[in-house]
């Protein structure tokens, strides 16, 4: 594995250097594979889908400006290409939770630190109770939690990937956490 | 609070790419790049003939309004009257300004330029385009 920077690669690639788009395919492919194929709950697909960000990424890479995050531009495109692939199936990604900034929401009420469901406490150890209760999660509460636990982003860079300020992917992150939690608790029965 | 949730997607269980996905997304952007370059080649083609069909008509045209202007005469002044040049070169300058055929010099150049830019786009695109490898 190369040990150029993305963007050097991306330089290498612009002037003429093929192999190195390939570099920066083997070095991604995993992680936008395991994303794109949790977000939308369909590893039959995850592959075509996968692609498909990877086509887009190419086909844009004149526009990638150097100083730019790779990991945050090549989410962005796979997140966008995840969502197409929903709403083509139908499965409009819509978080049934309450709005920004709305002062009724019960989630604001809710400490942060409240523990962790015994369920899911108890059978974190089994990663698969955890991947169930993601695929009964709207897809936005998925991409957010995906995004920060799995992609290792931070805030900042979630908030790039999905267009919105750093307090907007706060909310959404402590609203994605309650829910997580009580879908556990009201799941786990099933999972036991 | 935040590390006991990362605990937990730690425990989450790797999801590989399918074997054969890298080589199939670089097959695709290999076809997507034979398929630009191909639209490279049909976009510049038509601007390689009419720039070449530019220089020939072009050259044509200012060598034989070249001919028949008094251009020519002007330039033998340069080296035949040299004192009468500098000292009347304002005039001098004019007439064989008036006597150049600017428009097909125009035409030469332009088509000239045309060619010269898009030609090694042409090749490159070509290249790739009808690379089998």
């Amino acid at each position: 594995m190369s040990s150029r920077t993305d963007s050097e690669l991306i330089r290498a690639y612009t002037e003429g250097e093929s192999g190195a788009f390939e570099t920066l395919v083997s070095r991604h492919t995993d992680a936008i594979f395991g994303y794109i194929a949790r977000l939308i709950g369909d590893r039959e697909a995850a592959p075509d889908v996968t692609q498909e960000t990877f086509v887009k990424a190419w086909k844009n890479l004149g526009r990638f400006r150097t100083g730019e995050n790779f990991k945050t531009w090549i989410f962005t495109i796979a997140r966008n290409s995840a969502y197409d692939w929903l709403r083509k199936k139908k499965h409009v990604p819509f978080s049934a939770m309450g709005g920004e900034g709305n002062p009724d929401s019960f989630a604001e009420n809710i400490s942060d630190t409240e523990p962790l469901p015994d369920a899911l406490a108890l059978q974190s150890e089994d990663g698969r109770f955890l991947e169930q209760l993601l695929t009964h999660l709207p897809h936005d509460v998925r991409d957010i939690l995906l995004l920060h636990y799995e992609g290792g982003m931070t805030f900042d860079e979630i908030g790039k990937v999905r267009g919105e300020s750093l307090n907007t992917i706060k909310s959404r992150h402590r609203r994605a956490l309650i829910a997580l939690r009580e879908t556990a608790l009201k799941d786990a029965p099933k999972y036991r | 609070m935040e590390d006991r949730y990362r605990r937990l997607f730690s425990e989450l269980p790797t999801i590989g790419a399918p074997i054969g996905l890298k080589g199939a997304i670089l097959e695709r952007v290999r076809l997507e790049e034979r398929q630009a370059a191909q639209r490279g080649v049909f976009a510049t083609v038509p601007v390689l003939l009419a720039s070449f069909g530019g220089m020939v008509w072009g050259a044509i045209a200012a060598v034989q309004a070249l001919s028949q202007s008094g251009f020519g005469h002007y330039v033998s002044l340069i080296f035949s009257d040299t004192g009468s040049i500098v000292s009347l070169w304002y005039p001098f300058a004019l007439s064989i300004v008036e006597s150049l055929p600017l428009f097909a010099l125009t035409v030469l150049v332009g088509a000239l330029l045309a060619f010269v830019s898009s030609a090694p786009y042409a090749a490159r695109s070509a290249r790739r385009a009808f690379s089998f490898v």
